[in-house]
C-alpha cells in the first residue's frame, strides 16, 4: 500500500519509479526482519554490566570465591542503580562516600532516579544489559525481578553475618524468595503510626488511645470523636491511601496466601476488615470519596478536619511542618489484631546485586557497607528507620520527629510485626483488583461480601497469570 | 491528454532521496519499526525487559474471552465517544457561527476559544478536578444558584464520565478554528442571493451555509472520533479509571497492562485491535459520507 502510493511522486519516469520502489522495499524488509531478530524469547539477558570493571581481587567473581577480601583488596568499577530524592537521595549518597573510603579502589558510578521514573527505566536497562552492578530495590516488588538478581546467600555465609543479629527486628522480611533466594539486603526501611490530634480528643472527652487498642477500639473512637456537619465535618480518621493496605489484614486475615497463587479476599476476617472502613464511611467517621477529594489528607489532618492520620516515617516531618502549632498531637501503635499482635505496614528498600555484573566483590563490599556500616546506618537515621540495629537502636531511636518532642523509637518497635506492603511488583495487577473492592466498600456503600463476589475470580486469575509467566 | 513527464538529472534524485532521508529515517526508526514490532509482540507474552516466548493467539483469546475489562473499557470508550464528539461538532459549529461575525472584537472571542486547546493538559486537568468538586467546586457552585444540588461528579459511577466528557468539550478550540475557516470559505454572493430571494436566517444556514461545510465538519468528525478513542490524560490523571471502572477507557487499559503490568504483548494486542475499530468506523463514516458531505465539484 505505501509502495503502491509512490508511483505518483516518482521524480523519474520508468527507471527512477522502479529504483525508488526497489529501494523502500528492502528497506521495508530489514525493519522487519529487525522487528523479527529483536523480538528475544526466553531469556535476553545481556552478557554483562558494560559498566562494571573487572575483578582484580580474586580473579574469581563467583561468590564463593577465595574468601572475604580486605577493603584494600577490593577494586575496579561499580555502578550502582536506585532511585530517590531530596533528603533521601542525598542519604544515600552519603552512604556512597562513606564506601568510597572505606574501599579507595573502587570507582562507584551512581545512577539516581526519580521515584516515579524507576520502573521503567529500570527494566530498560536491564533489557539492555546496563542497569548496574548494584540495584536498589524493595521487597514489595514480590520477585518481579529476581532473576535478573544475584542469590547473596552464599556471600552471607562465606562473611559468616549473623544479620539476625545485626538487623533491625522486621527489617529483613521480604528479602528472602520462598524457596530461599536471598534477592538483596535491606538498608532502610519505614513504618506507620496513628498520629492524633489531642485537642479533638479533648473536645469529645475521649481518652487518648494507647498501644493497646483494638481495630474495634479504633473504629469506635473514630466515630466518638467525629462531630459536625458538611464543610465543617470534623472525620475520626483521614480516607488516607494506606487504609486500603491495612483492612485485609486487621482482624487477622489476608488478601493472598504466603505463596501468591491463592487469593483470600473471601475469608471472612479479611471482609470484616474491609467492612470496618466501609461502616467507618457510613457513619461519616471517615470521610467519602467526594469529601476525601476537597482537601489532600494530610491538610485535612493539619487543619484540626480529622483527628487521626495513619503517619508513615517518611511524611513525620512534613505533617509535624504542617500542623506546627496548631494543635498538640501524639503517636501511638497502630491496632492490635485479635491475636493481640500489631497489625502495620512497612516500605523497605535495600540493594540487590546484578547476576551478570562483572565485578561482583565490589558490588557485595557496596550492599553489605550500606546495609551494615554503622556510620552508613546513622546517616539513614535521618531520614528513614536503617537496617543496622545498633543505628536504630540509638541514633534512630534517640531522634524526635522535627519540632516536637514525640520520639522516632515507637517507629522501631511498630516494624518489628509490619506487613511488606501487599500490593506491589508482580502482584500489581491483582492490587488494583483489590482496590476496586476498596472502592466498592468505601466509594460505592457496597457490603464487603458483594464486592469479593465481584472481583475474587478476577483477582484469582490475576494471581494465576503471576504464576503462568514465570 | 497524455501528461508529459519531465526527465529528471539523476544530481536532483540525489538531492530527493537526501532531504527526504531525515523523515523517512524517523519514520522508519521511530514509526514504521515500533510499528512491526508490536505487531510481532501480539504473539508473544513479552515483558518490560524483553524476555517472553511465542504464545500464538493467546492474547487475542485472552482478549475476547477472558478479559471482562476489554469490554468494560470498550463501552466505557464508545460511550465517550458517541456522546462527546457529536456535542463537539455541534459546538464547535456553533461557536464558529457565532465568532464568523464581522464584529469589533470578535478576535478576542476567536482567540479565547482557541487558548483552552493549547493549555497545558495536565495542569488543566488537575484545576477541572477542582471545578467538579462536589463540596468546593465551581460547577455545584453554580447550580445551587439554581437550588439544584450537583452530584459528586468525579465520586459517582453515573457522572464521572459525563465530568470527562464536559472536559473534553472545553478544548474544541481546534475544530472551532477549522469550522470557521471553512464558513469563510463559503462564497459571500450566495448569502447575497439568498437575501435578495428573501431568505431567513435559517434557510441560510441550512441551505447554505451547512451543506457547504459539511467537508470541514467531515474532517473533524473523522478527527474527533480517532481522538475520542484514544482518550486517556483525564480519566487518568483525575479518576484513574474510578469510580469503580466507570471511567476506565480503552486507552487506561492498554497502558495498565504494558507499564503496570508488565505485559507488553497483551498491551500490543490491544493496541493493534484498537486500530482495527478505528479504522473500520472511519471506513464507515468515510462510506456514509457521500450521502451527506457536499463537494464542489
Amino acid at each position: 500500500m505505501f509502495i503502491c502510493r509512490l508511483k505518483h511522486i516518482s521524480v523519474n519516469p520508468a527507471k527512477g519509479d522502479l529504483h525508488m520502489k526497489k529501494y523502500l522495499l528492502i528497506l521495508f524488509i530489514v525493519v522487519f526482519m529487525t522487528g523479527l531478530t529483536a523480538c528475544g524469547g526466553g531469556n535476553s539477558n545481556q552478557s554483562g554490566n558494560t559498566a562494571a570493571g573487572s575483578d582484580t581481587a580474586t580473579g574469581n567473581d563467583s561468590a564463593a570465591g577465595n574468601g572475604a577480601n580486605s577493603e584494600q583488596e577490593i577494586s575496579g568499577e561499580i555502578t550502582v542503580f536506585g532511585w530517590g530524592g531530596g533528603e533521601e537521595l542525598q542519604s544515600r549518597k552519603d552512604a556512597t562516600k562513606v564506601f568510597k573510603k572505606l574501599y579507595p579502589k573502587v570507582k562507584v558510578n551512581e545512577v539516581w532516579l526519580p521515584a516515579d521514573n524507576v520502573d521503567v527505566k529500570l527494566d530498560a536497562a536491564l533489557a539492555a544489559g546496563n542497569a548496574g552492578d548494584v540495584i536498589m530495590m524493595s521487597p514489595d516488588w514480590k520477585g518481579l525481578r529476581t532473576k535478573w538478581f544475584e542469590d547473596l546467600n552464599p556471600y552471607i555465609e562465606r562473611d559468616q553475618l549473623d544479620l539476625e543479629a545485626l538487623f533491625t527486628e522486621g527489617v529483613d522480611g521480604g528479602y528472602v524468595d520462598p524457596d530461599g533466594k536471598r534477592e538483596g539486603m535491606p538498608a532502610t526501611a519505614s513504618d506507620f503510626m496513628i498520629a492524633y490530634n489531642k485537642e479533638i480528643f479533648d473536645k469529645a472527652g475521649v481518652p487518648y488511645p494507647t498501644n493497646d487498642w483494638t481495630w474495634d477500639d479504633f473504629a469506635n473512637i473514630a466515630k466518638q470523636v467525629s462531630s459536625g456537619e458538611g464543610a465543617n465535618r470534623i472525620y475520626g480518621i483521614v480516607s488516607h491511601w494506606i487504609l486500603q493496605s491495612f483492612a485485609p489484614f486487621i482482624y487477622g486475615g489476608a488478601p493472598y496466601n504466603e505463596d501468591w497463587t491463592k487469593q483470600t479476599l473471601d475469608d471472612a476476617n479479611t471482609l470484616k476488615g474491609y467492612q470496618l472502613f466501609g461502616d467507618l464511611v457510613k457513619a461519616k467517621a471517615m470521610p467519602d470519596d467526594a469529601a476525601a477529594k476537597s482537601m489532600p489528607m494530610d491538610q485535612m489532618f493539619a487543619a484540626g478536619k480529622a483527628a487521626m492520620y495513619p503517619l508513615g516515617l517518611f511524611e513525620a516531618s512534613t505533617i509535624a511542618k504542617n500542623i506546627g502549632s496548631n494543635f498538640e498531637w501524639g503517636i501511638v501503635m497502630p491496632p492490635k489484631d485479635p491475636s493481640g499482635k500489631t497489625v502495620n505496614i512497612k516500605f523497605q528498600t535495600g540493594f540487590a546485586m546484578n547476576k551478570d555484573s562483572k565485578n561482583k566483590e565490589a558490588a557485595w563490599a557496596y550492599i553489605k557497607t550500606v546495609s551494615l556500616n554503622k556510620e552508613v546506618g546513622d546517616l539513614y537515621s535521618k531520614v528513614n528507620l536503617p537496617a543496622l540495629k545498633e543505628s536504630a537502636d540509638t541514633t534512630f531511636a534517640n531522634l524526635k520527629i522535627e519540632g516536637t518532642d514525640i520520639a522516632m523509637l515507637d517507629f522501631v518497635t511498630g516494624l518489628q510485626d509490619a506487613i511488606t506492603f501487599p500490593w506491589g511488583g508482580s502482584i500489581a495487577k491483582a492490587g488494583d483488583l483489590y482496590e476496586q473492592v476498596w472502592q466498592e466498600v468505601t466509594v460505592q456503600g457496597k457490603s464487603a461480601e458483594e464486592a469479593a463476589g465481584a472481583f475474587a475470580s478476577q483477582i484469582q486469575a490475576a494471581f494465576d497469570s503471576i504464576h503462568q509467566s514465570k | 491528454m497524455k501528461v508529459q513527464k519531465m526527465r529528471i538529472p539523476k544530481r536532483e534524485e540525489k538531492h530527493f532521496f537526501l532531504f527526504t532521508s531525515p523523515w523517512l529515517l524517523g519514520f522508519l526508526i521511530f514509526t514504521l519499526y515500533p510499528m512491526v514490532f508490536s505487531i510481532i509482540l501480539v504473539f508473544t507474552n513479552m515483558d518490560m525487559t524483553g524476555s517472553g516466548r511465542f504464545i500464538g493467539l493467546a492474547n487475542l483469546i485472552r482478549a475476547f474471552k477472558e478479559d471482562t475489562l476489554f469490554y468494560r473499557s470498550l463501552v466505557n470508550t464508545f460511550y465517550f465517544v458517541l456522546v462527546s464528539v457529536p456535542l463537539s461538532l455541534f459546538a464547535a459549529f456553533g461557536i464558529a457561527l457565532l465568532l464568523n461575525q464581522k464584529l469589533k472584537g470578535v478576535g478576542f472571542f476567536r482567540t479565547s476559544f482557541y487558548i483552552p486547546y493549547i493549555t497545558s493538559g495536565v495542569a488543566v486537568t488537575l484545576l477541572w478536578g477542582w471545578i467538579f468538586n462536589s463540596q468546593f467546586g465551581l460547577v455545584n457552585y453554580f447550580l445551587s444558584l439554581f437550588g439544584i444540588t450537583g452530584p459528586s461528579w468525579l465520586s459517582d459511577t453515573r457522572w464521572a464520565m459525563p465530568a470527562i466528557i464536559i472536559m473534553g468539550i472545553w478544548t474544541i478550540g481546534n475544530s472551532i478554528i477549522i469550522t470557521l475557516a471553512g464558513l469563510q470559505d463559503i462564497p459571500e454572493a450566495l448569502y447575497e442571493s439568498a437575501e435578495i430571494d428573501g431568505a431567513s436566517s435559517f434557510i441560510k444556514i441550512t441551505r447554505i451555509t451547512l451543506p457547504l461545510v459539511t467537508p470541514t465538519l467531515y474532517f473533524n468528525l473523522v478527527m474527533g472520533i480517532i481522538g475520542g478513542f484514544q482518550i486517556f490524560m483525564q480519566p487518568y490523571i483525575l479518576t484513574e479509571g474510578g469510580p469503580s471502572y466507570a471511567t476506565y477507557t480503552y486507552m487506561m487499559h492498554i497502558y495498565n497492562s504494558g507499564f503496570k503490568y508488565y505485559e507488553m504483548g497483551y498491551a500490543s494486542t490491544l493496541a493493534w485491535l484498537l486500530f482495527i475499530v478505528i479504522m473500520i468506523i472511519t471506513q464507515i463514516v468515510n462510506r456514509t459520507s457521500r450521502h451527506w458531505v457536499y463537494y464542489d465539484n
